[in-house]
């Protein structure tokens, strides 16, 4: 019993709020990499709803790297949170995946795929924290 | 008389012809003419159903030049076709695949603009990066000293291509346009 409900306490990882300083780590795949190492704008883009980051409070670069499928296959970069809420239109929301075990996780909502103005300003803000291996 | 790549690599590069090059049995726009049309082929090449008809012979064209300089777009269209080997969920986040027929969309603005500008100005058109977009989009991309460029060509041909541009001098370009709108004057923007 006793269990059960320290399980569940768990499972309720509430949403916080996230200062503008903080930092969102973002999986970046290979393909998106120029040869000069910059970052094409293709990868600022919803999955679902939102854009899926992870944020800085609960979680390192080489953590969000090795939340991916695919973690050979991709670098990290990195965006303030404050930088990217001054984005048009997008809101940053943290998001606790409790299914993947992610307390870090962090939507960055709003529209970017018919938006090319906001893809490009993603691109202008993004640091790269963990290159491709 | 159908401008073929033979004839421009007599002008400019030699022309791959693996066959997997698609500019092997691909026909380019000749100089002046803008009306585009179709080809239906067997060929398996990527580009090779698109066709331009024109009137500038083979030796008129390995001569007078008087023709679009697609140099610089060549080997950026060749690499492109990486793209098409893309399929569902390659990078392992559920991204969709990239399809021929929105591949060839980007190409067929980019080599048109490209021949607009060559025919009113004699001006090459700087090679964009032609990279995966959200959704099975592909963006065409300029990234230069003072100006920045990006326009998607969606995967649903039903909708749009948007645009989004600016310089350091702050000018700001943005906005939609259809596959039959010429955006002349964007381009000439690009290379203010």
């Amino acid at each position: 019993m006793a269990d059960a409900v320290a399980d569940t306490v768990e499972s309720a990882w509430p949403s916080e709020e996230i200062p503008d300083g903080d930092l969102l780590f973002m999986r970046v795949h290979r393909q998106y990499f120029n040869p000069d190492g910059s970052i094409q704008p293709g990868v600022f883009k919803n999955q679902g709803e939102g854009m899926s980051t992870d944020w800085s409070k609960y979680a390192d670069p080489e953590y969000t790297r090795s939340q991916g499928r695919m973690p050979e296959e991709n670098g990290v970069i990195s965006l303030i949170a404050g930088d990217a809420r001054h984005i048009p239109g997008q809101i940053v929301v943290h998001t606790p995946d409790r299914i993947k075990n992610n307390r870090a996780h962090t939507d960055v909502y709003g529209e970017k795929k018919k938006d090319p103005e906001i893809r490009v300003r993603f691109s202008r803000i993004c640091r790269l924290v963990l290159p491709l291996s | 008389m159908i401008l073929r790549a033979s004839s421009i690599g007599a002008a400019t590069n030699k022309v791959p012809t693996s066959v997997n090059d698609p500019f092997s049995r691909f026909e380019v726009p000749p100089f002046g003419n803008t009306v585009y049309r179709r080809k239906a082929r067997q060929s398996a090449t990527p580009l090779s159903h698109l066709a331009f008809s024109g009137s500038i012979t083979d030796a008129e064209a390995s001569t007078t030049q008087e023709f679009p300089d697609f140099t610089a777009l060549q080997p950026v269209i060749v690499d492109s076709t990486k793209l098409l080997s893309l399929k569902d969920d390659w990078d392992g986040e559920g991204s969709p695949g990239y399809s021929t027929a929105t591949w060839e969309r980007a190409i067929f603005i980019l080599l048109r603009e490209a021949e607009i500008l060559w025919r009113y100005g004699r001006v090459t058109l700087p090679a964009p990066g032609i990279q995966a977009g959200p959704d099975g989009s592909i963006d065409l991309h300029w990234k230069l000293d003072t100006v920045e460029l990006l326009i998607n060509i969606p995967a649903n041909t039903g909708e749009l291509f948007t645009y989004y541009g600016d310089s350091k001098v702050g000018q700001i370009v943005k906005g939609s346009f259809g596959t039959n709108m010429s955006t002349q004057w964007l381009m000439l923007w690009l290379i203010q």
